[in-house]
């Protein structure tokens, strides 16, 4: 997924408004907040200021009213006059609105204390007696106010009223000093509390452009955080596609390694011919290619470099592996073969992708190479590289015409084919490794005798030195294949030559039946031995020749203890019964074609079958193994 | 090789006595004629006696069968030795053909 350049401009543009907007709010915040304080510092100071005056004015105003009243309590209480005292209580109670109640204590030696107290039960200043019923000389108003002048005890509970209670007391005493009453006058508390509310009120006004400050910083951090994880969303969207993308390269990566060859040793039964390949792609796939495999003796191989790298040259080399594979099954002539892949690859190529390749064919009976090469690099053979024809790489143009060329390979010779990756392989100093150096190292491993995983082994090795850690910038593929011809030593030798004439297939059977008796073959050994060579025969008959010209067919039977080799040679017009194709011996009866059971049953019966067109003659070589069966897994040549 | 015709019961019967390779696939299939002719009869190809055959004869056998089934004749093989019949399972026409 790609991130648009206008959004990404969008949001760089709206998280600098963002951040402009944070701060104005944070310098505002700032400002308000100063001004608050010193407003609510001033206010509360103000607030406190009044308060404290407010309570010094009912303070002084309670003292005030109890002082004036006390030579008349003196009076009266040296008199005993209660119901006097009462009087003036109820009066200062109901002219003193801070004083809610008042306590009359009169102190009377040898009696149990007692008193008087009136109290305003209502808003109204309606006054009422009520009987002490709490032990009043515990409250510290009466122990502190017995020998005081004046001392206002510690607020309690109210027994009457739930209400904080303030007592202001007294001591009444006679004219020699003695405390004869304690006086207590009740001032309520909620005064106060009125002035506490009132300084709410301005706490909470205060506080609104605040919080609604704080909000919009919400708000704006809100959209930040949204905007945020909106980008990060994106940002894991991003990572997991490229997740995606990497796992799914990784799969393309095993699908593409996977139509290589890379079991080696290949052919482990197999004596006359040992390979190795690598391919070491630069990035996950690659436009790397080789391929190798055995068909009727010959092996074909081929390596290749799709132009650039990546998926695309790996798609361009998984069409030319198809069409590889496709056109061998019928094709044996590595010309014939590029041409098609050719015509093939260049029809439809809007994308001008081509391919190097070198195709080979090697027979194996004989170590005769037949190859054409595409525009790439000559490979190595005993310390050179082979002649080639450049001619053009595949898929560049239609219809053009590939040229083979032919080389017999030495028992023993190791062939090296490799792509420029190797050649180009650079290090830190973007020099190259050079063919030089490749051909030295080719030297010396044929030196040392190295077999094809070692020869290779070195090459990378000397490869990666040279590199010295630097990427690897190309793909890098190499093939080692090593050829050792298969001396095969005669006990029965027998030749047949027949004019081409199927009217001469009796005779034919009659030798073969006779080489197999000498091999003690069972009859179905037999029967299937000769059911082959008379299909192969037939075929040469039926095909090698044109209708009305006449020709002669040879067939040499050679065999040892472990082999029967036929040989079916004529010298008629080219003919390769290889490459007919399969017969599908699934089908029904109205989709069979007549034709190509005879080269179906001699793959059958026989363990392989070998065309070979040398020196103006087709040469057909079919082998079986003589300790019993027609076994696939040992396909050691005679 | 010698082949035999008879007609038993609707059926038409052939019998194959020898060897039928390429030599002798061309006048088998003038013998074998008889059996193209065939008008819905079911056709028995006994080879109790076949003791060879190659894809010539192959094809003759499936030149008869293309011919005959839209006929409505069924075609049957009697009497394989084992080899044989290796032969027509390699090929697939033991598919082809009703075995008896």
């Amino acid at each position: 997924m790609k991130m648009d350049k206008r959004d990404r401009l969008s949001s760089a543009v709206f998280l600098v408004i963002a951040a402009l907007l944070l701060e104005l709010t944070t310098a505002v915040q700032y400002y308000s907040t100063r001004h608050n304080i010193t407003k609510q510092v001033t206010e509360m100071a103000q607030h406190d200021l009044s308060k404290t005056r407010h309570i010094t004015l009912i303070k002084e105003e309670v003292e005030m009213t109890i002082m004036k009243a006390m030579p008349t309590f003196e009076r009266l209480t040296k008199r005993g006059d209660e119901d006097s005292v009462r009087i003036v209580i109820r009066d200062i109670l109901e002219h003193q609105k801070a004083i809610v109640g008042i306590e009359y204590c009169p102190i009377e030696q040898g009696r149990d204390p007692r008193g008087v107290y009136l109290y305003k039960d209502d808003e109204l200043g309606h006054v009422t007696e009520h009987p002490i019923d709490f032990d009043f000389t515990k409250r510290s108003w009466y122990h502190q106010g017995i020998n005081s002048d004046g001392f206002w005890g510690e607020p309690y509970m109210s027994n009457y009223k739930v209400i904080l209670m303030c007592t202001f007391a007294r001591s009444i005493r006679d004219s020699n000093g003695r405390t004869i009453a304690v006086l207590g006058a009740d001032v309520p508390m909620r005064m106060l509390s009125a002035l506490t509310a009132k300084l709410h009120d301005i706490q909470q006004r205060s506080l609104l452009p605040l919080i609604l400050l704080h909000v919009l910083g919400l708000i704006l951090l809100g959209f930040i955080i949204q905007r945020s994880v909106r980008n990060a969303r994106r940002l894991e969207a991003i990572g997991a596609e490229k997740e995606r993308i990497a796992n799914e390269l990784n799969v393309a990566r095993n699908i593409q390694l996977a139509m290589l060859p890379k079991t080696f040793p290949p052919f482990p039964d197999r004596k006359d011919v040992d390979i190795f390949a690598q391919l070491t792609p630069a990035r996950e796939v690659g436009g790397d290619y080789y391929d190798f495999f055995i068909r009727d003796e010959k092996l074909f191989f081929c390596i290749g470099d799709v132009s650039g790298k990546g998926v695309p040259a790996a798609l361009v080399m998984a069409v030319a592996r198809s069409v590889f594979r496709m056109l061998t099954e019928r094709e044996s002539a590595p010309d014939r073969i590029i041409t098609q892949m050719n015509d093939s690859m260049a029809r439809e190529n809007d994308y001008c992708m081509f391919i190097t390749l070198f195709i080979g064919v090697l027979d194996l009976p004989t170590g005769r190479l037949r190859y054409c090469n595409a525009g790439h690099k000559a490979p190595l053979l005993d310390s050179k590289p082979i002649p080639i024809l450049p001619n053009l790489p595949v898929g560049v143009m239609m219809g053009h015409k590939f040229v083979a060329q032919e080389t017999m390979i030495d028992s023993g010779s190791t062939l090296f084919l490799y792509t420029d990756g190797l050649t180009e392989a650079e290090n830190a100093e973007h020099a190259l490794f050079g063919e030089q150096r490749m051909y030295d190292v080719y030297a010396e491993s044929i030196a040392q005798h190295d077999n094809p995983t070692a020869l290779i082994g070195r090459m990378e090795q000397a490869v990666r030195s040279f590199a010295n850690g630097t990427d690897q910038s190309d793909d890098l593929t190499m093939i080692a294949l090593r050829y050792t011809r298969q001396q095969f030593s005669a006990r029965i030798q027998q030749s047949l030559t027949l004019p081409c004439d199927v009217s001469q297939t009796p005779r034919l059977s009659e030798w073969v039946e006779g080489i197999c008796e000498q091999l003690e073959f069972s009859p179905s050994a037999t029967m299937q031995t000769n059911l082959a060579i008379e299909e192969a025969v037939v075929n040469v008959m039926n095909y090698a020749y044109p209708k009305g010209v006449a020709g002669e067919v040879r067939i040499d039977a050679e065999a040892n203890d472990k082999r029967l080799k036929v040989t079916i040679t004529d010298s008629g017009q080219p003919f390769d019964p290889t490459t007919r194709g399969q017969v599908d011996t699934s089908l029904d009866a109205d989709e069979r074609a007549i034709g190509g059971l005879g080269i179906h049953l001699i793959r059958r019966y026989m363990d392989s079958i070998n065309y070979e067109r040398f020196d103006g003659h087709n040469i057909l070589t079919l082998r079986k193994k003589i300790d019993g069966g027609t076994s696939d897994s040992d396909k050691t040549n005679i | 090789m010698k082949t035999t015709f008879r007609e038993e019961n609707q059926t038409y019967v052939m019998s194959f006595d020898g060897r039928l390779d390429t030599a002798a696939s061309s006048q088998t299939e003038k013998d074998m004629q008889v059996l193209y002719d065939c008008e819905g009869h079911d056709i028995v190809l006994d080879c109790s006696k076949l003791t060879y055959i190659s894809s010539s004869g192959l094809r003759l056998f499936l030149g008869l069968i293309k011919n005959a089934r839209p006929k409505g004749s069924h075609v049957f093989l009697s009497g394989l030795n084992d080899d044989l019949r290796q032969v027509f399972d390699e090929t697939g026409f033991t598919a082809l053909f009703q075995l008896l």
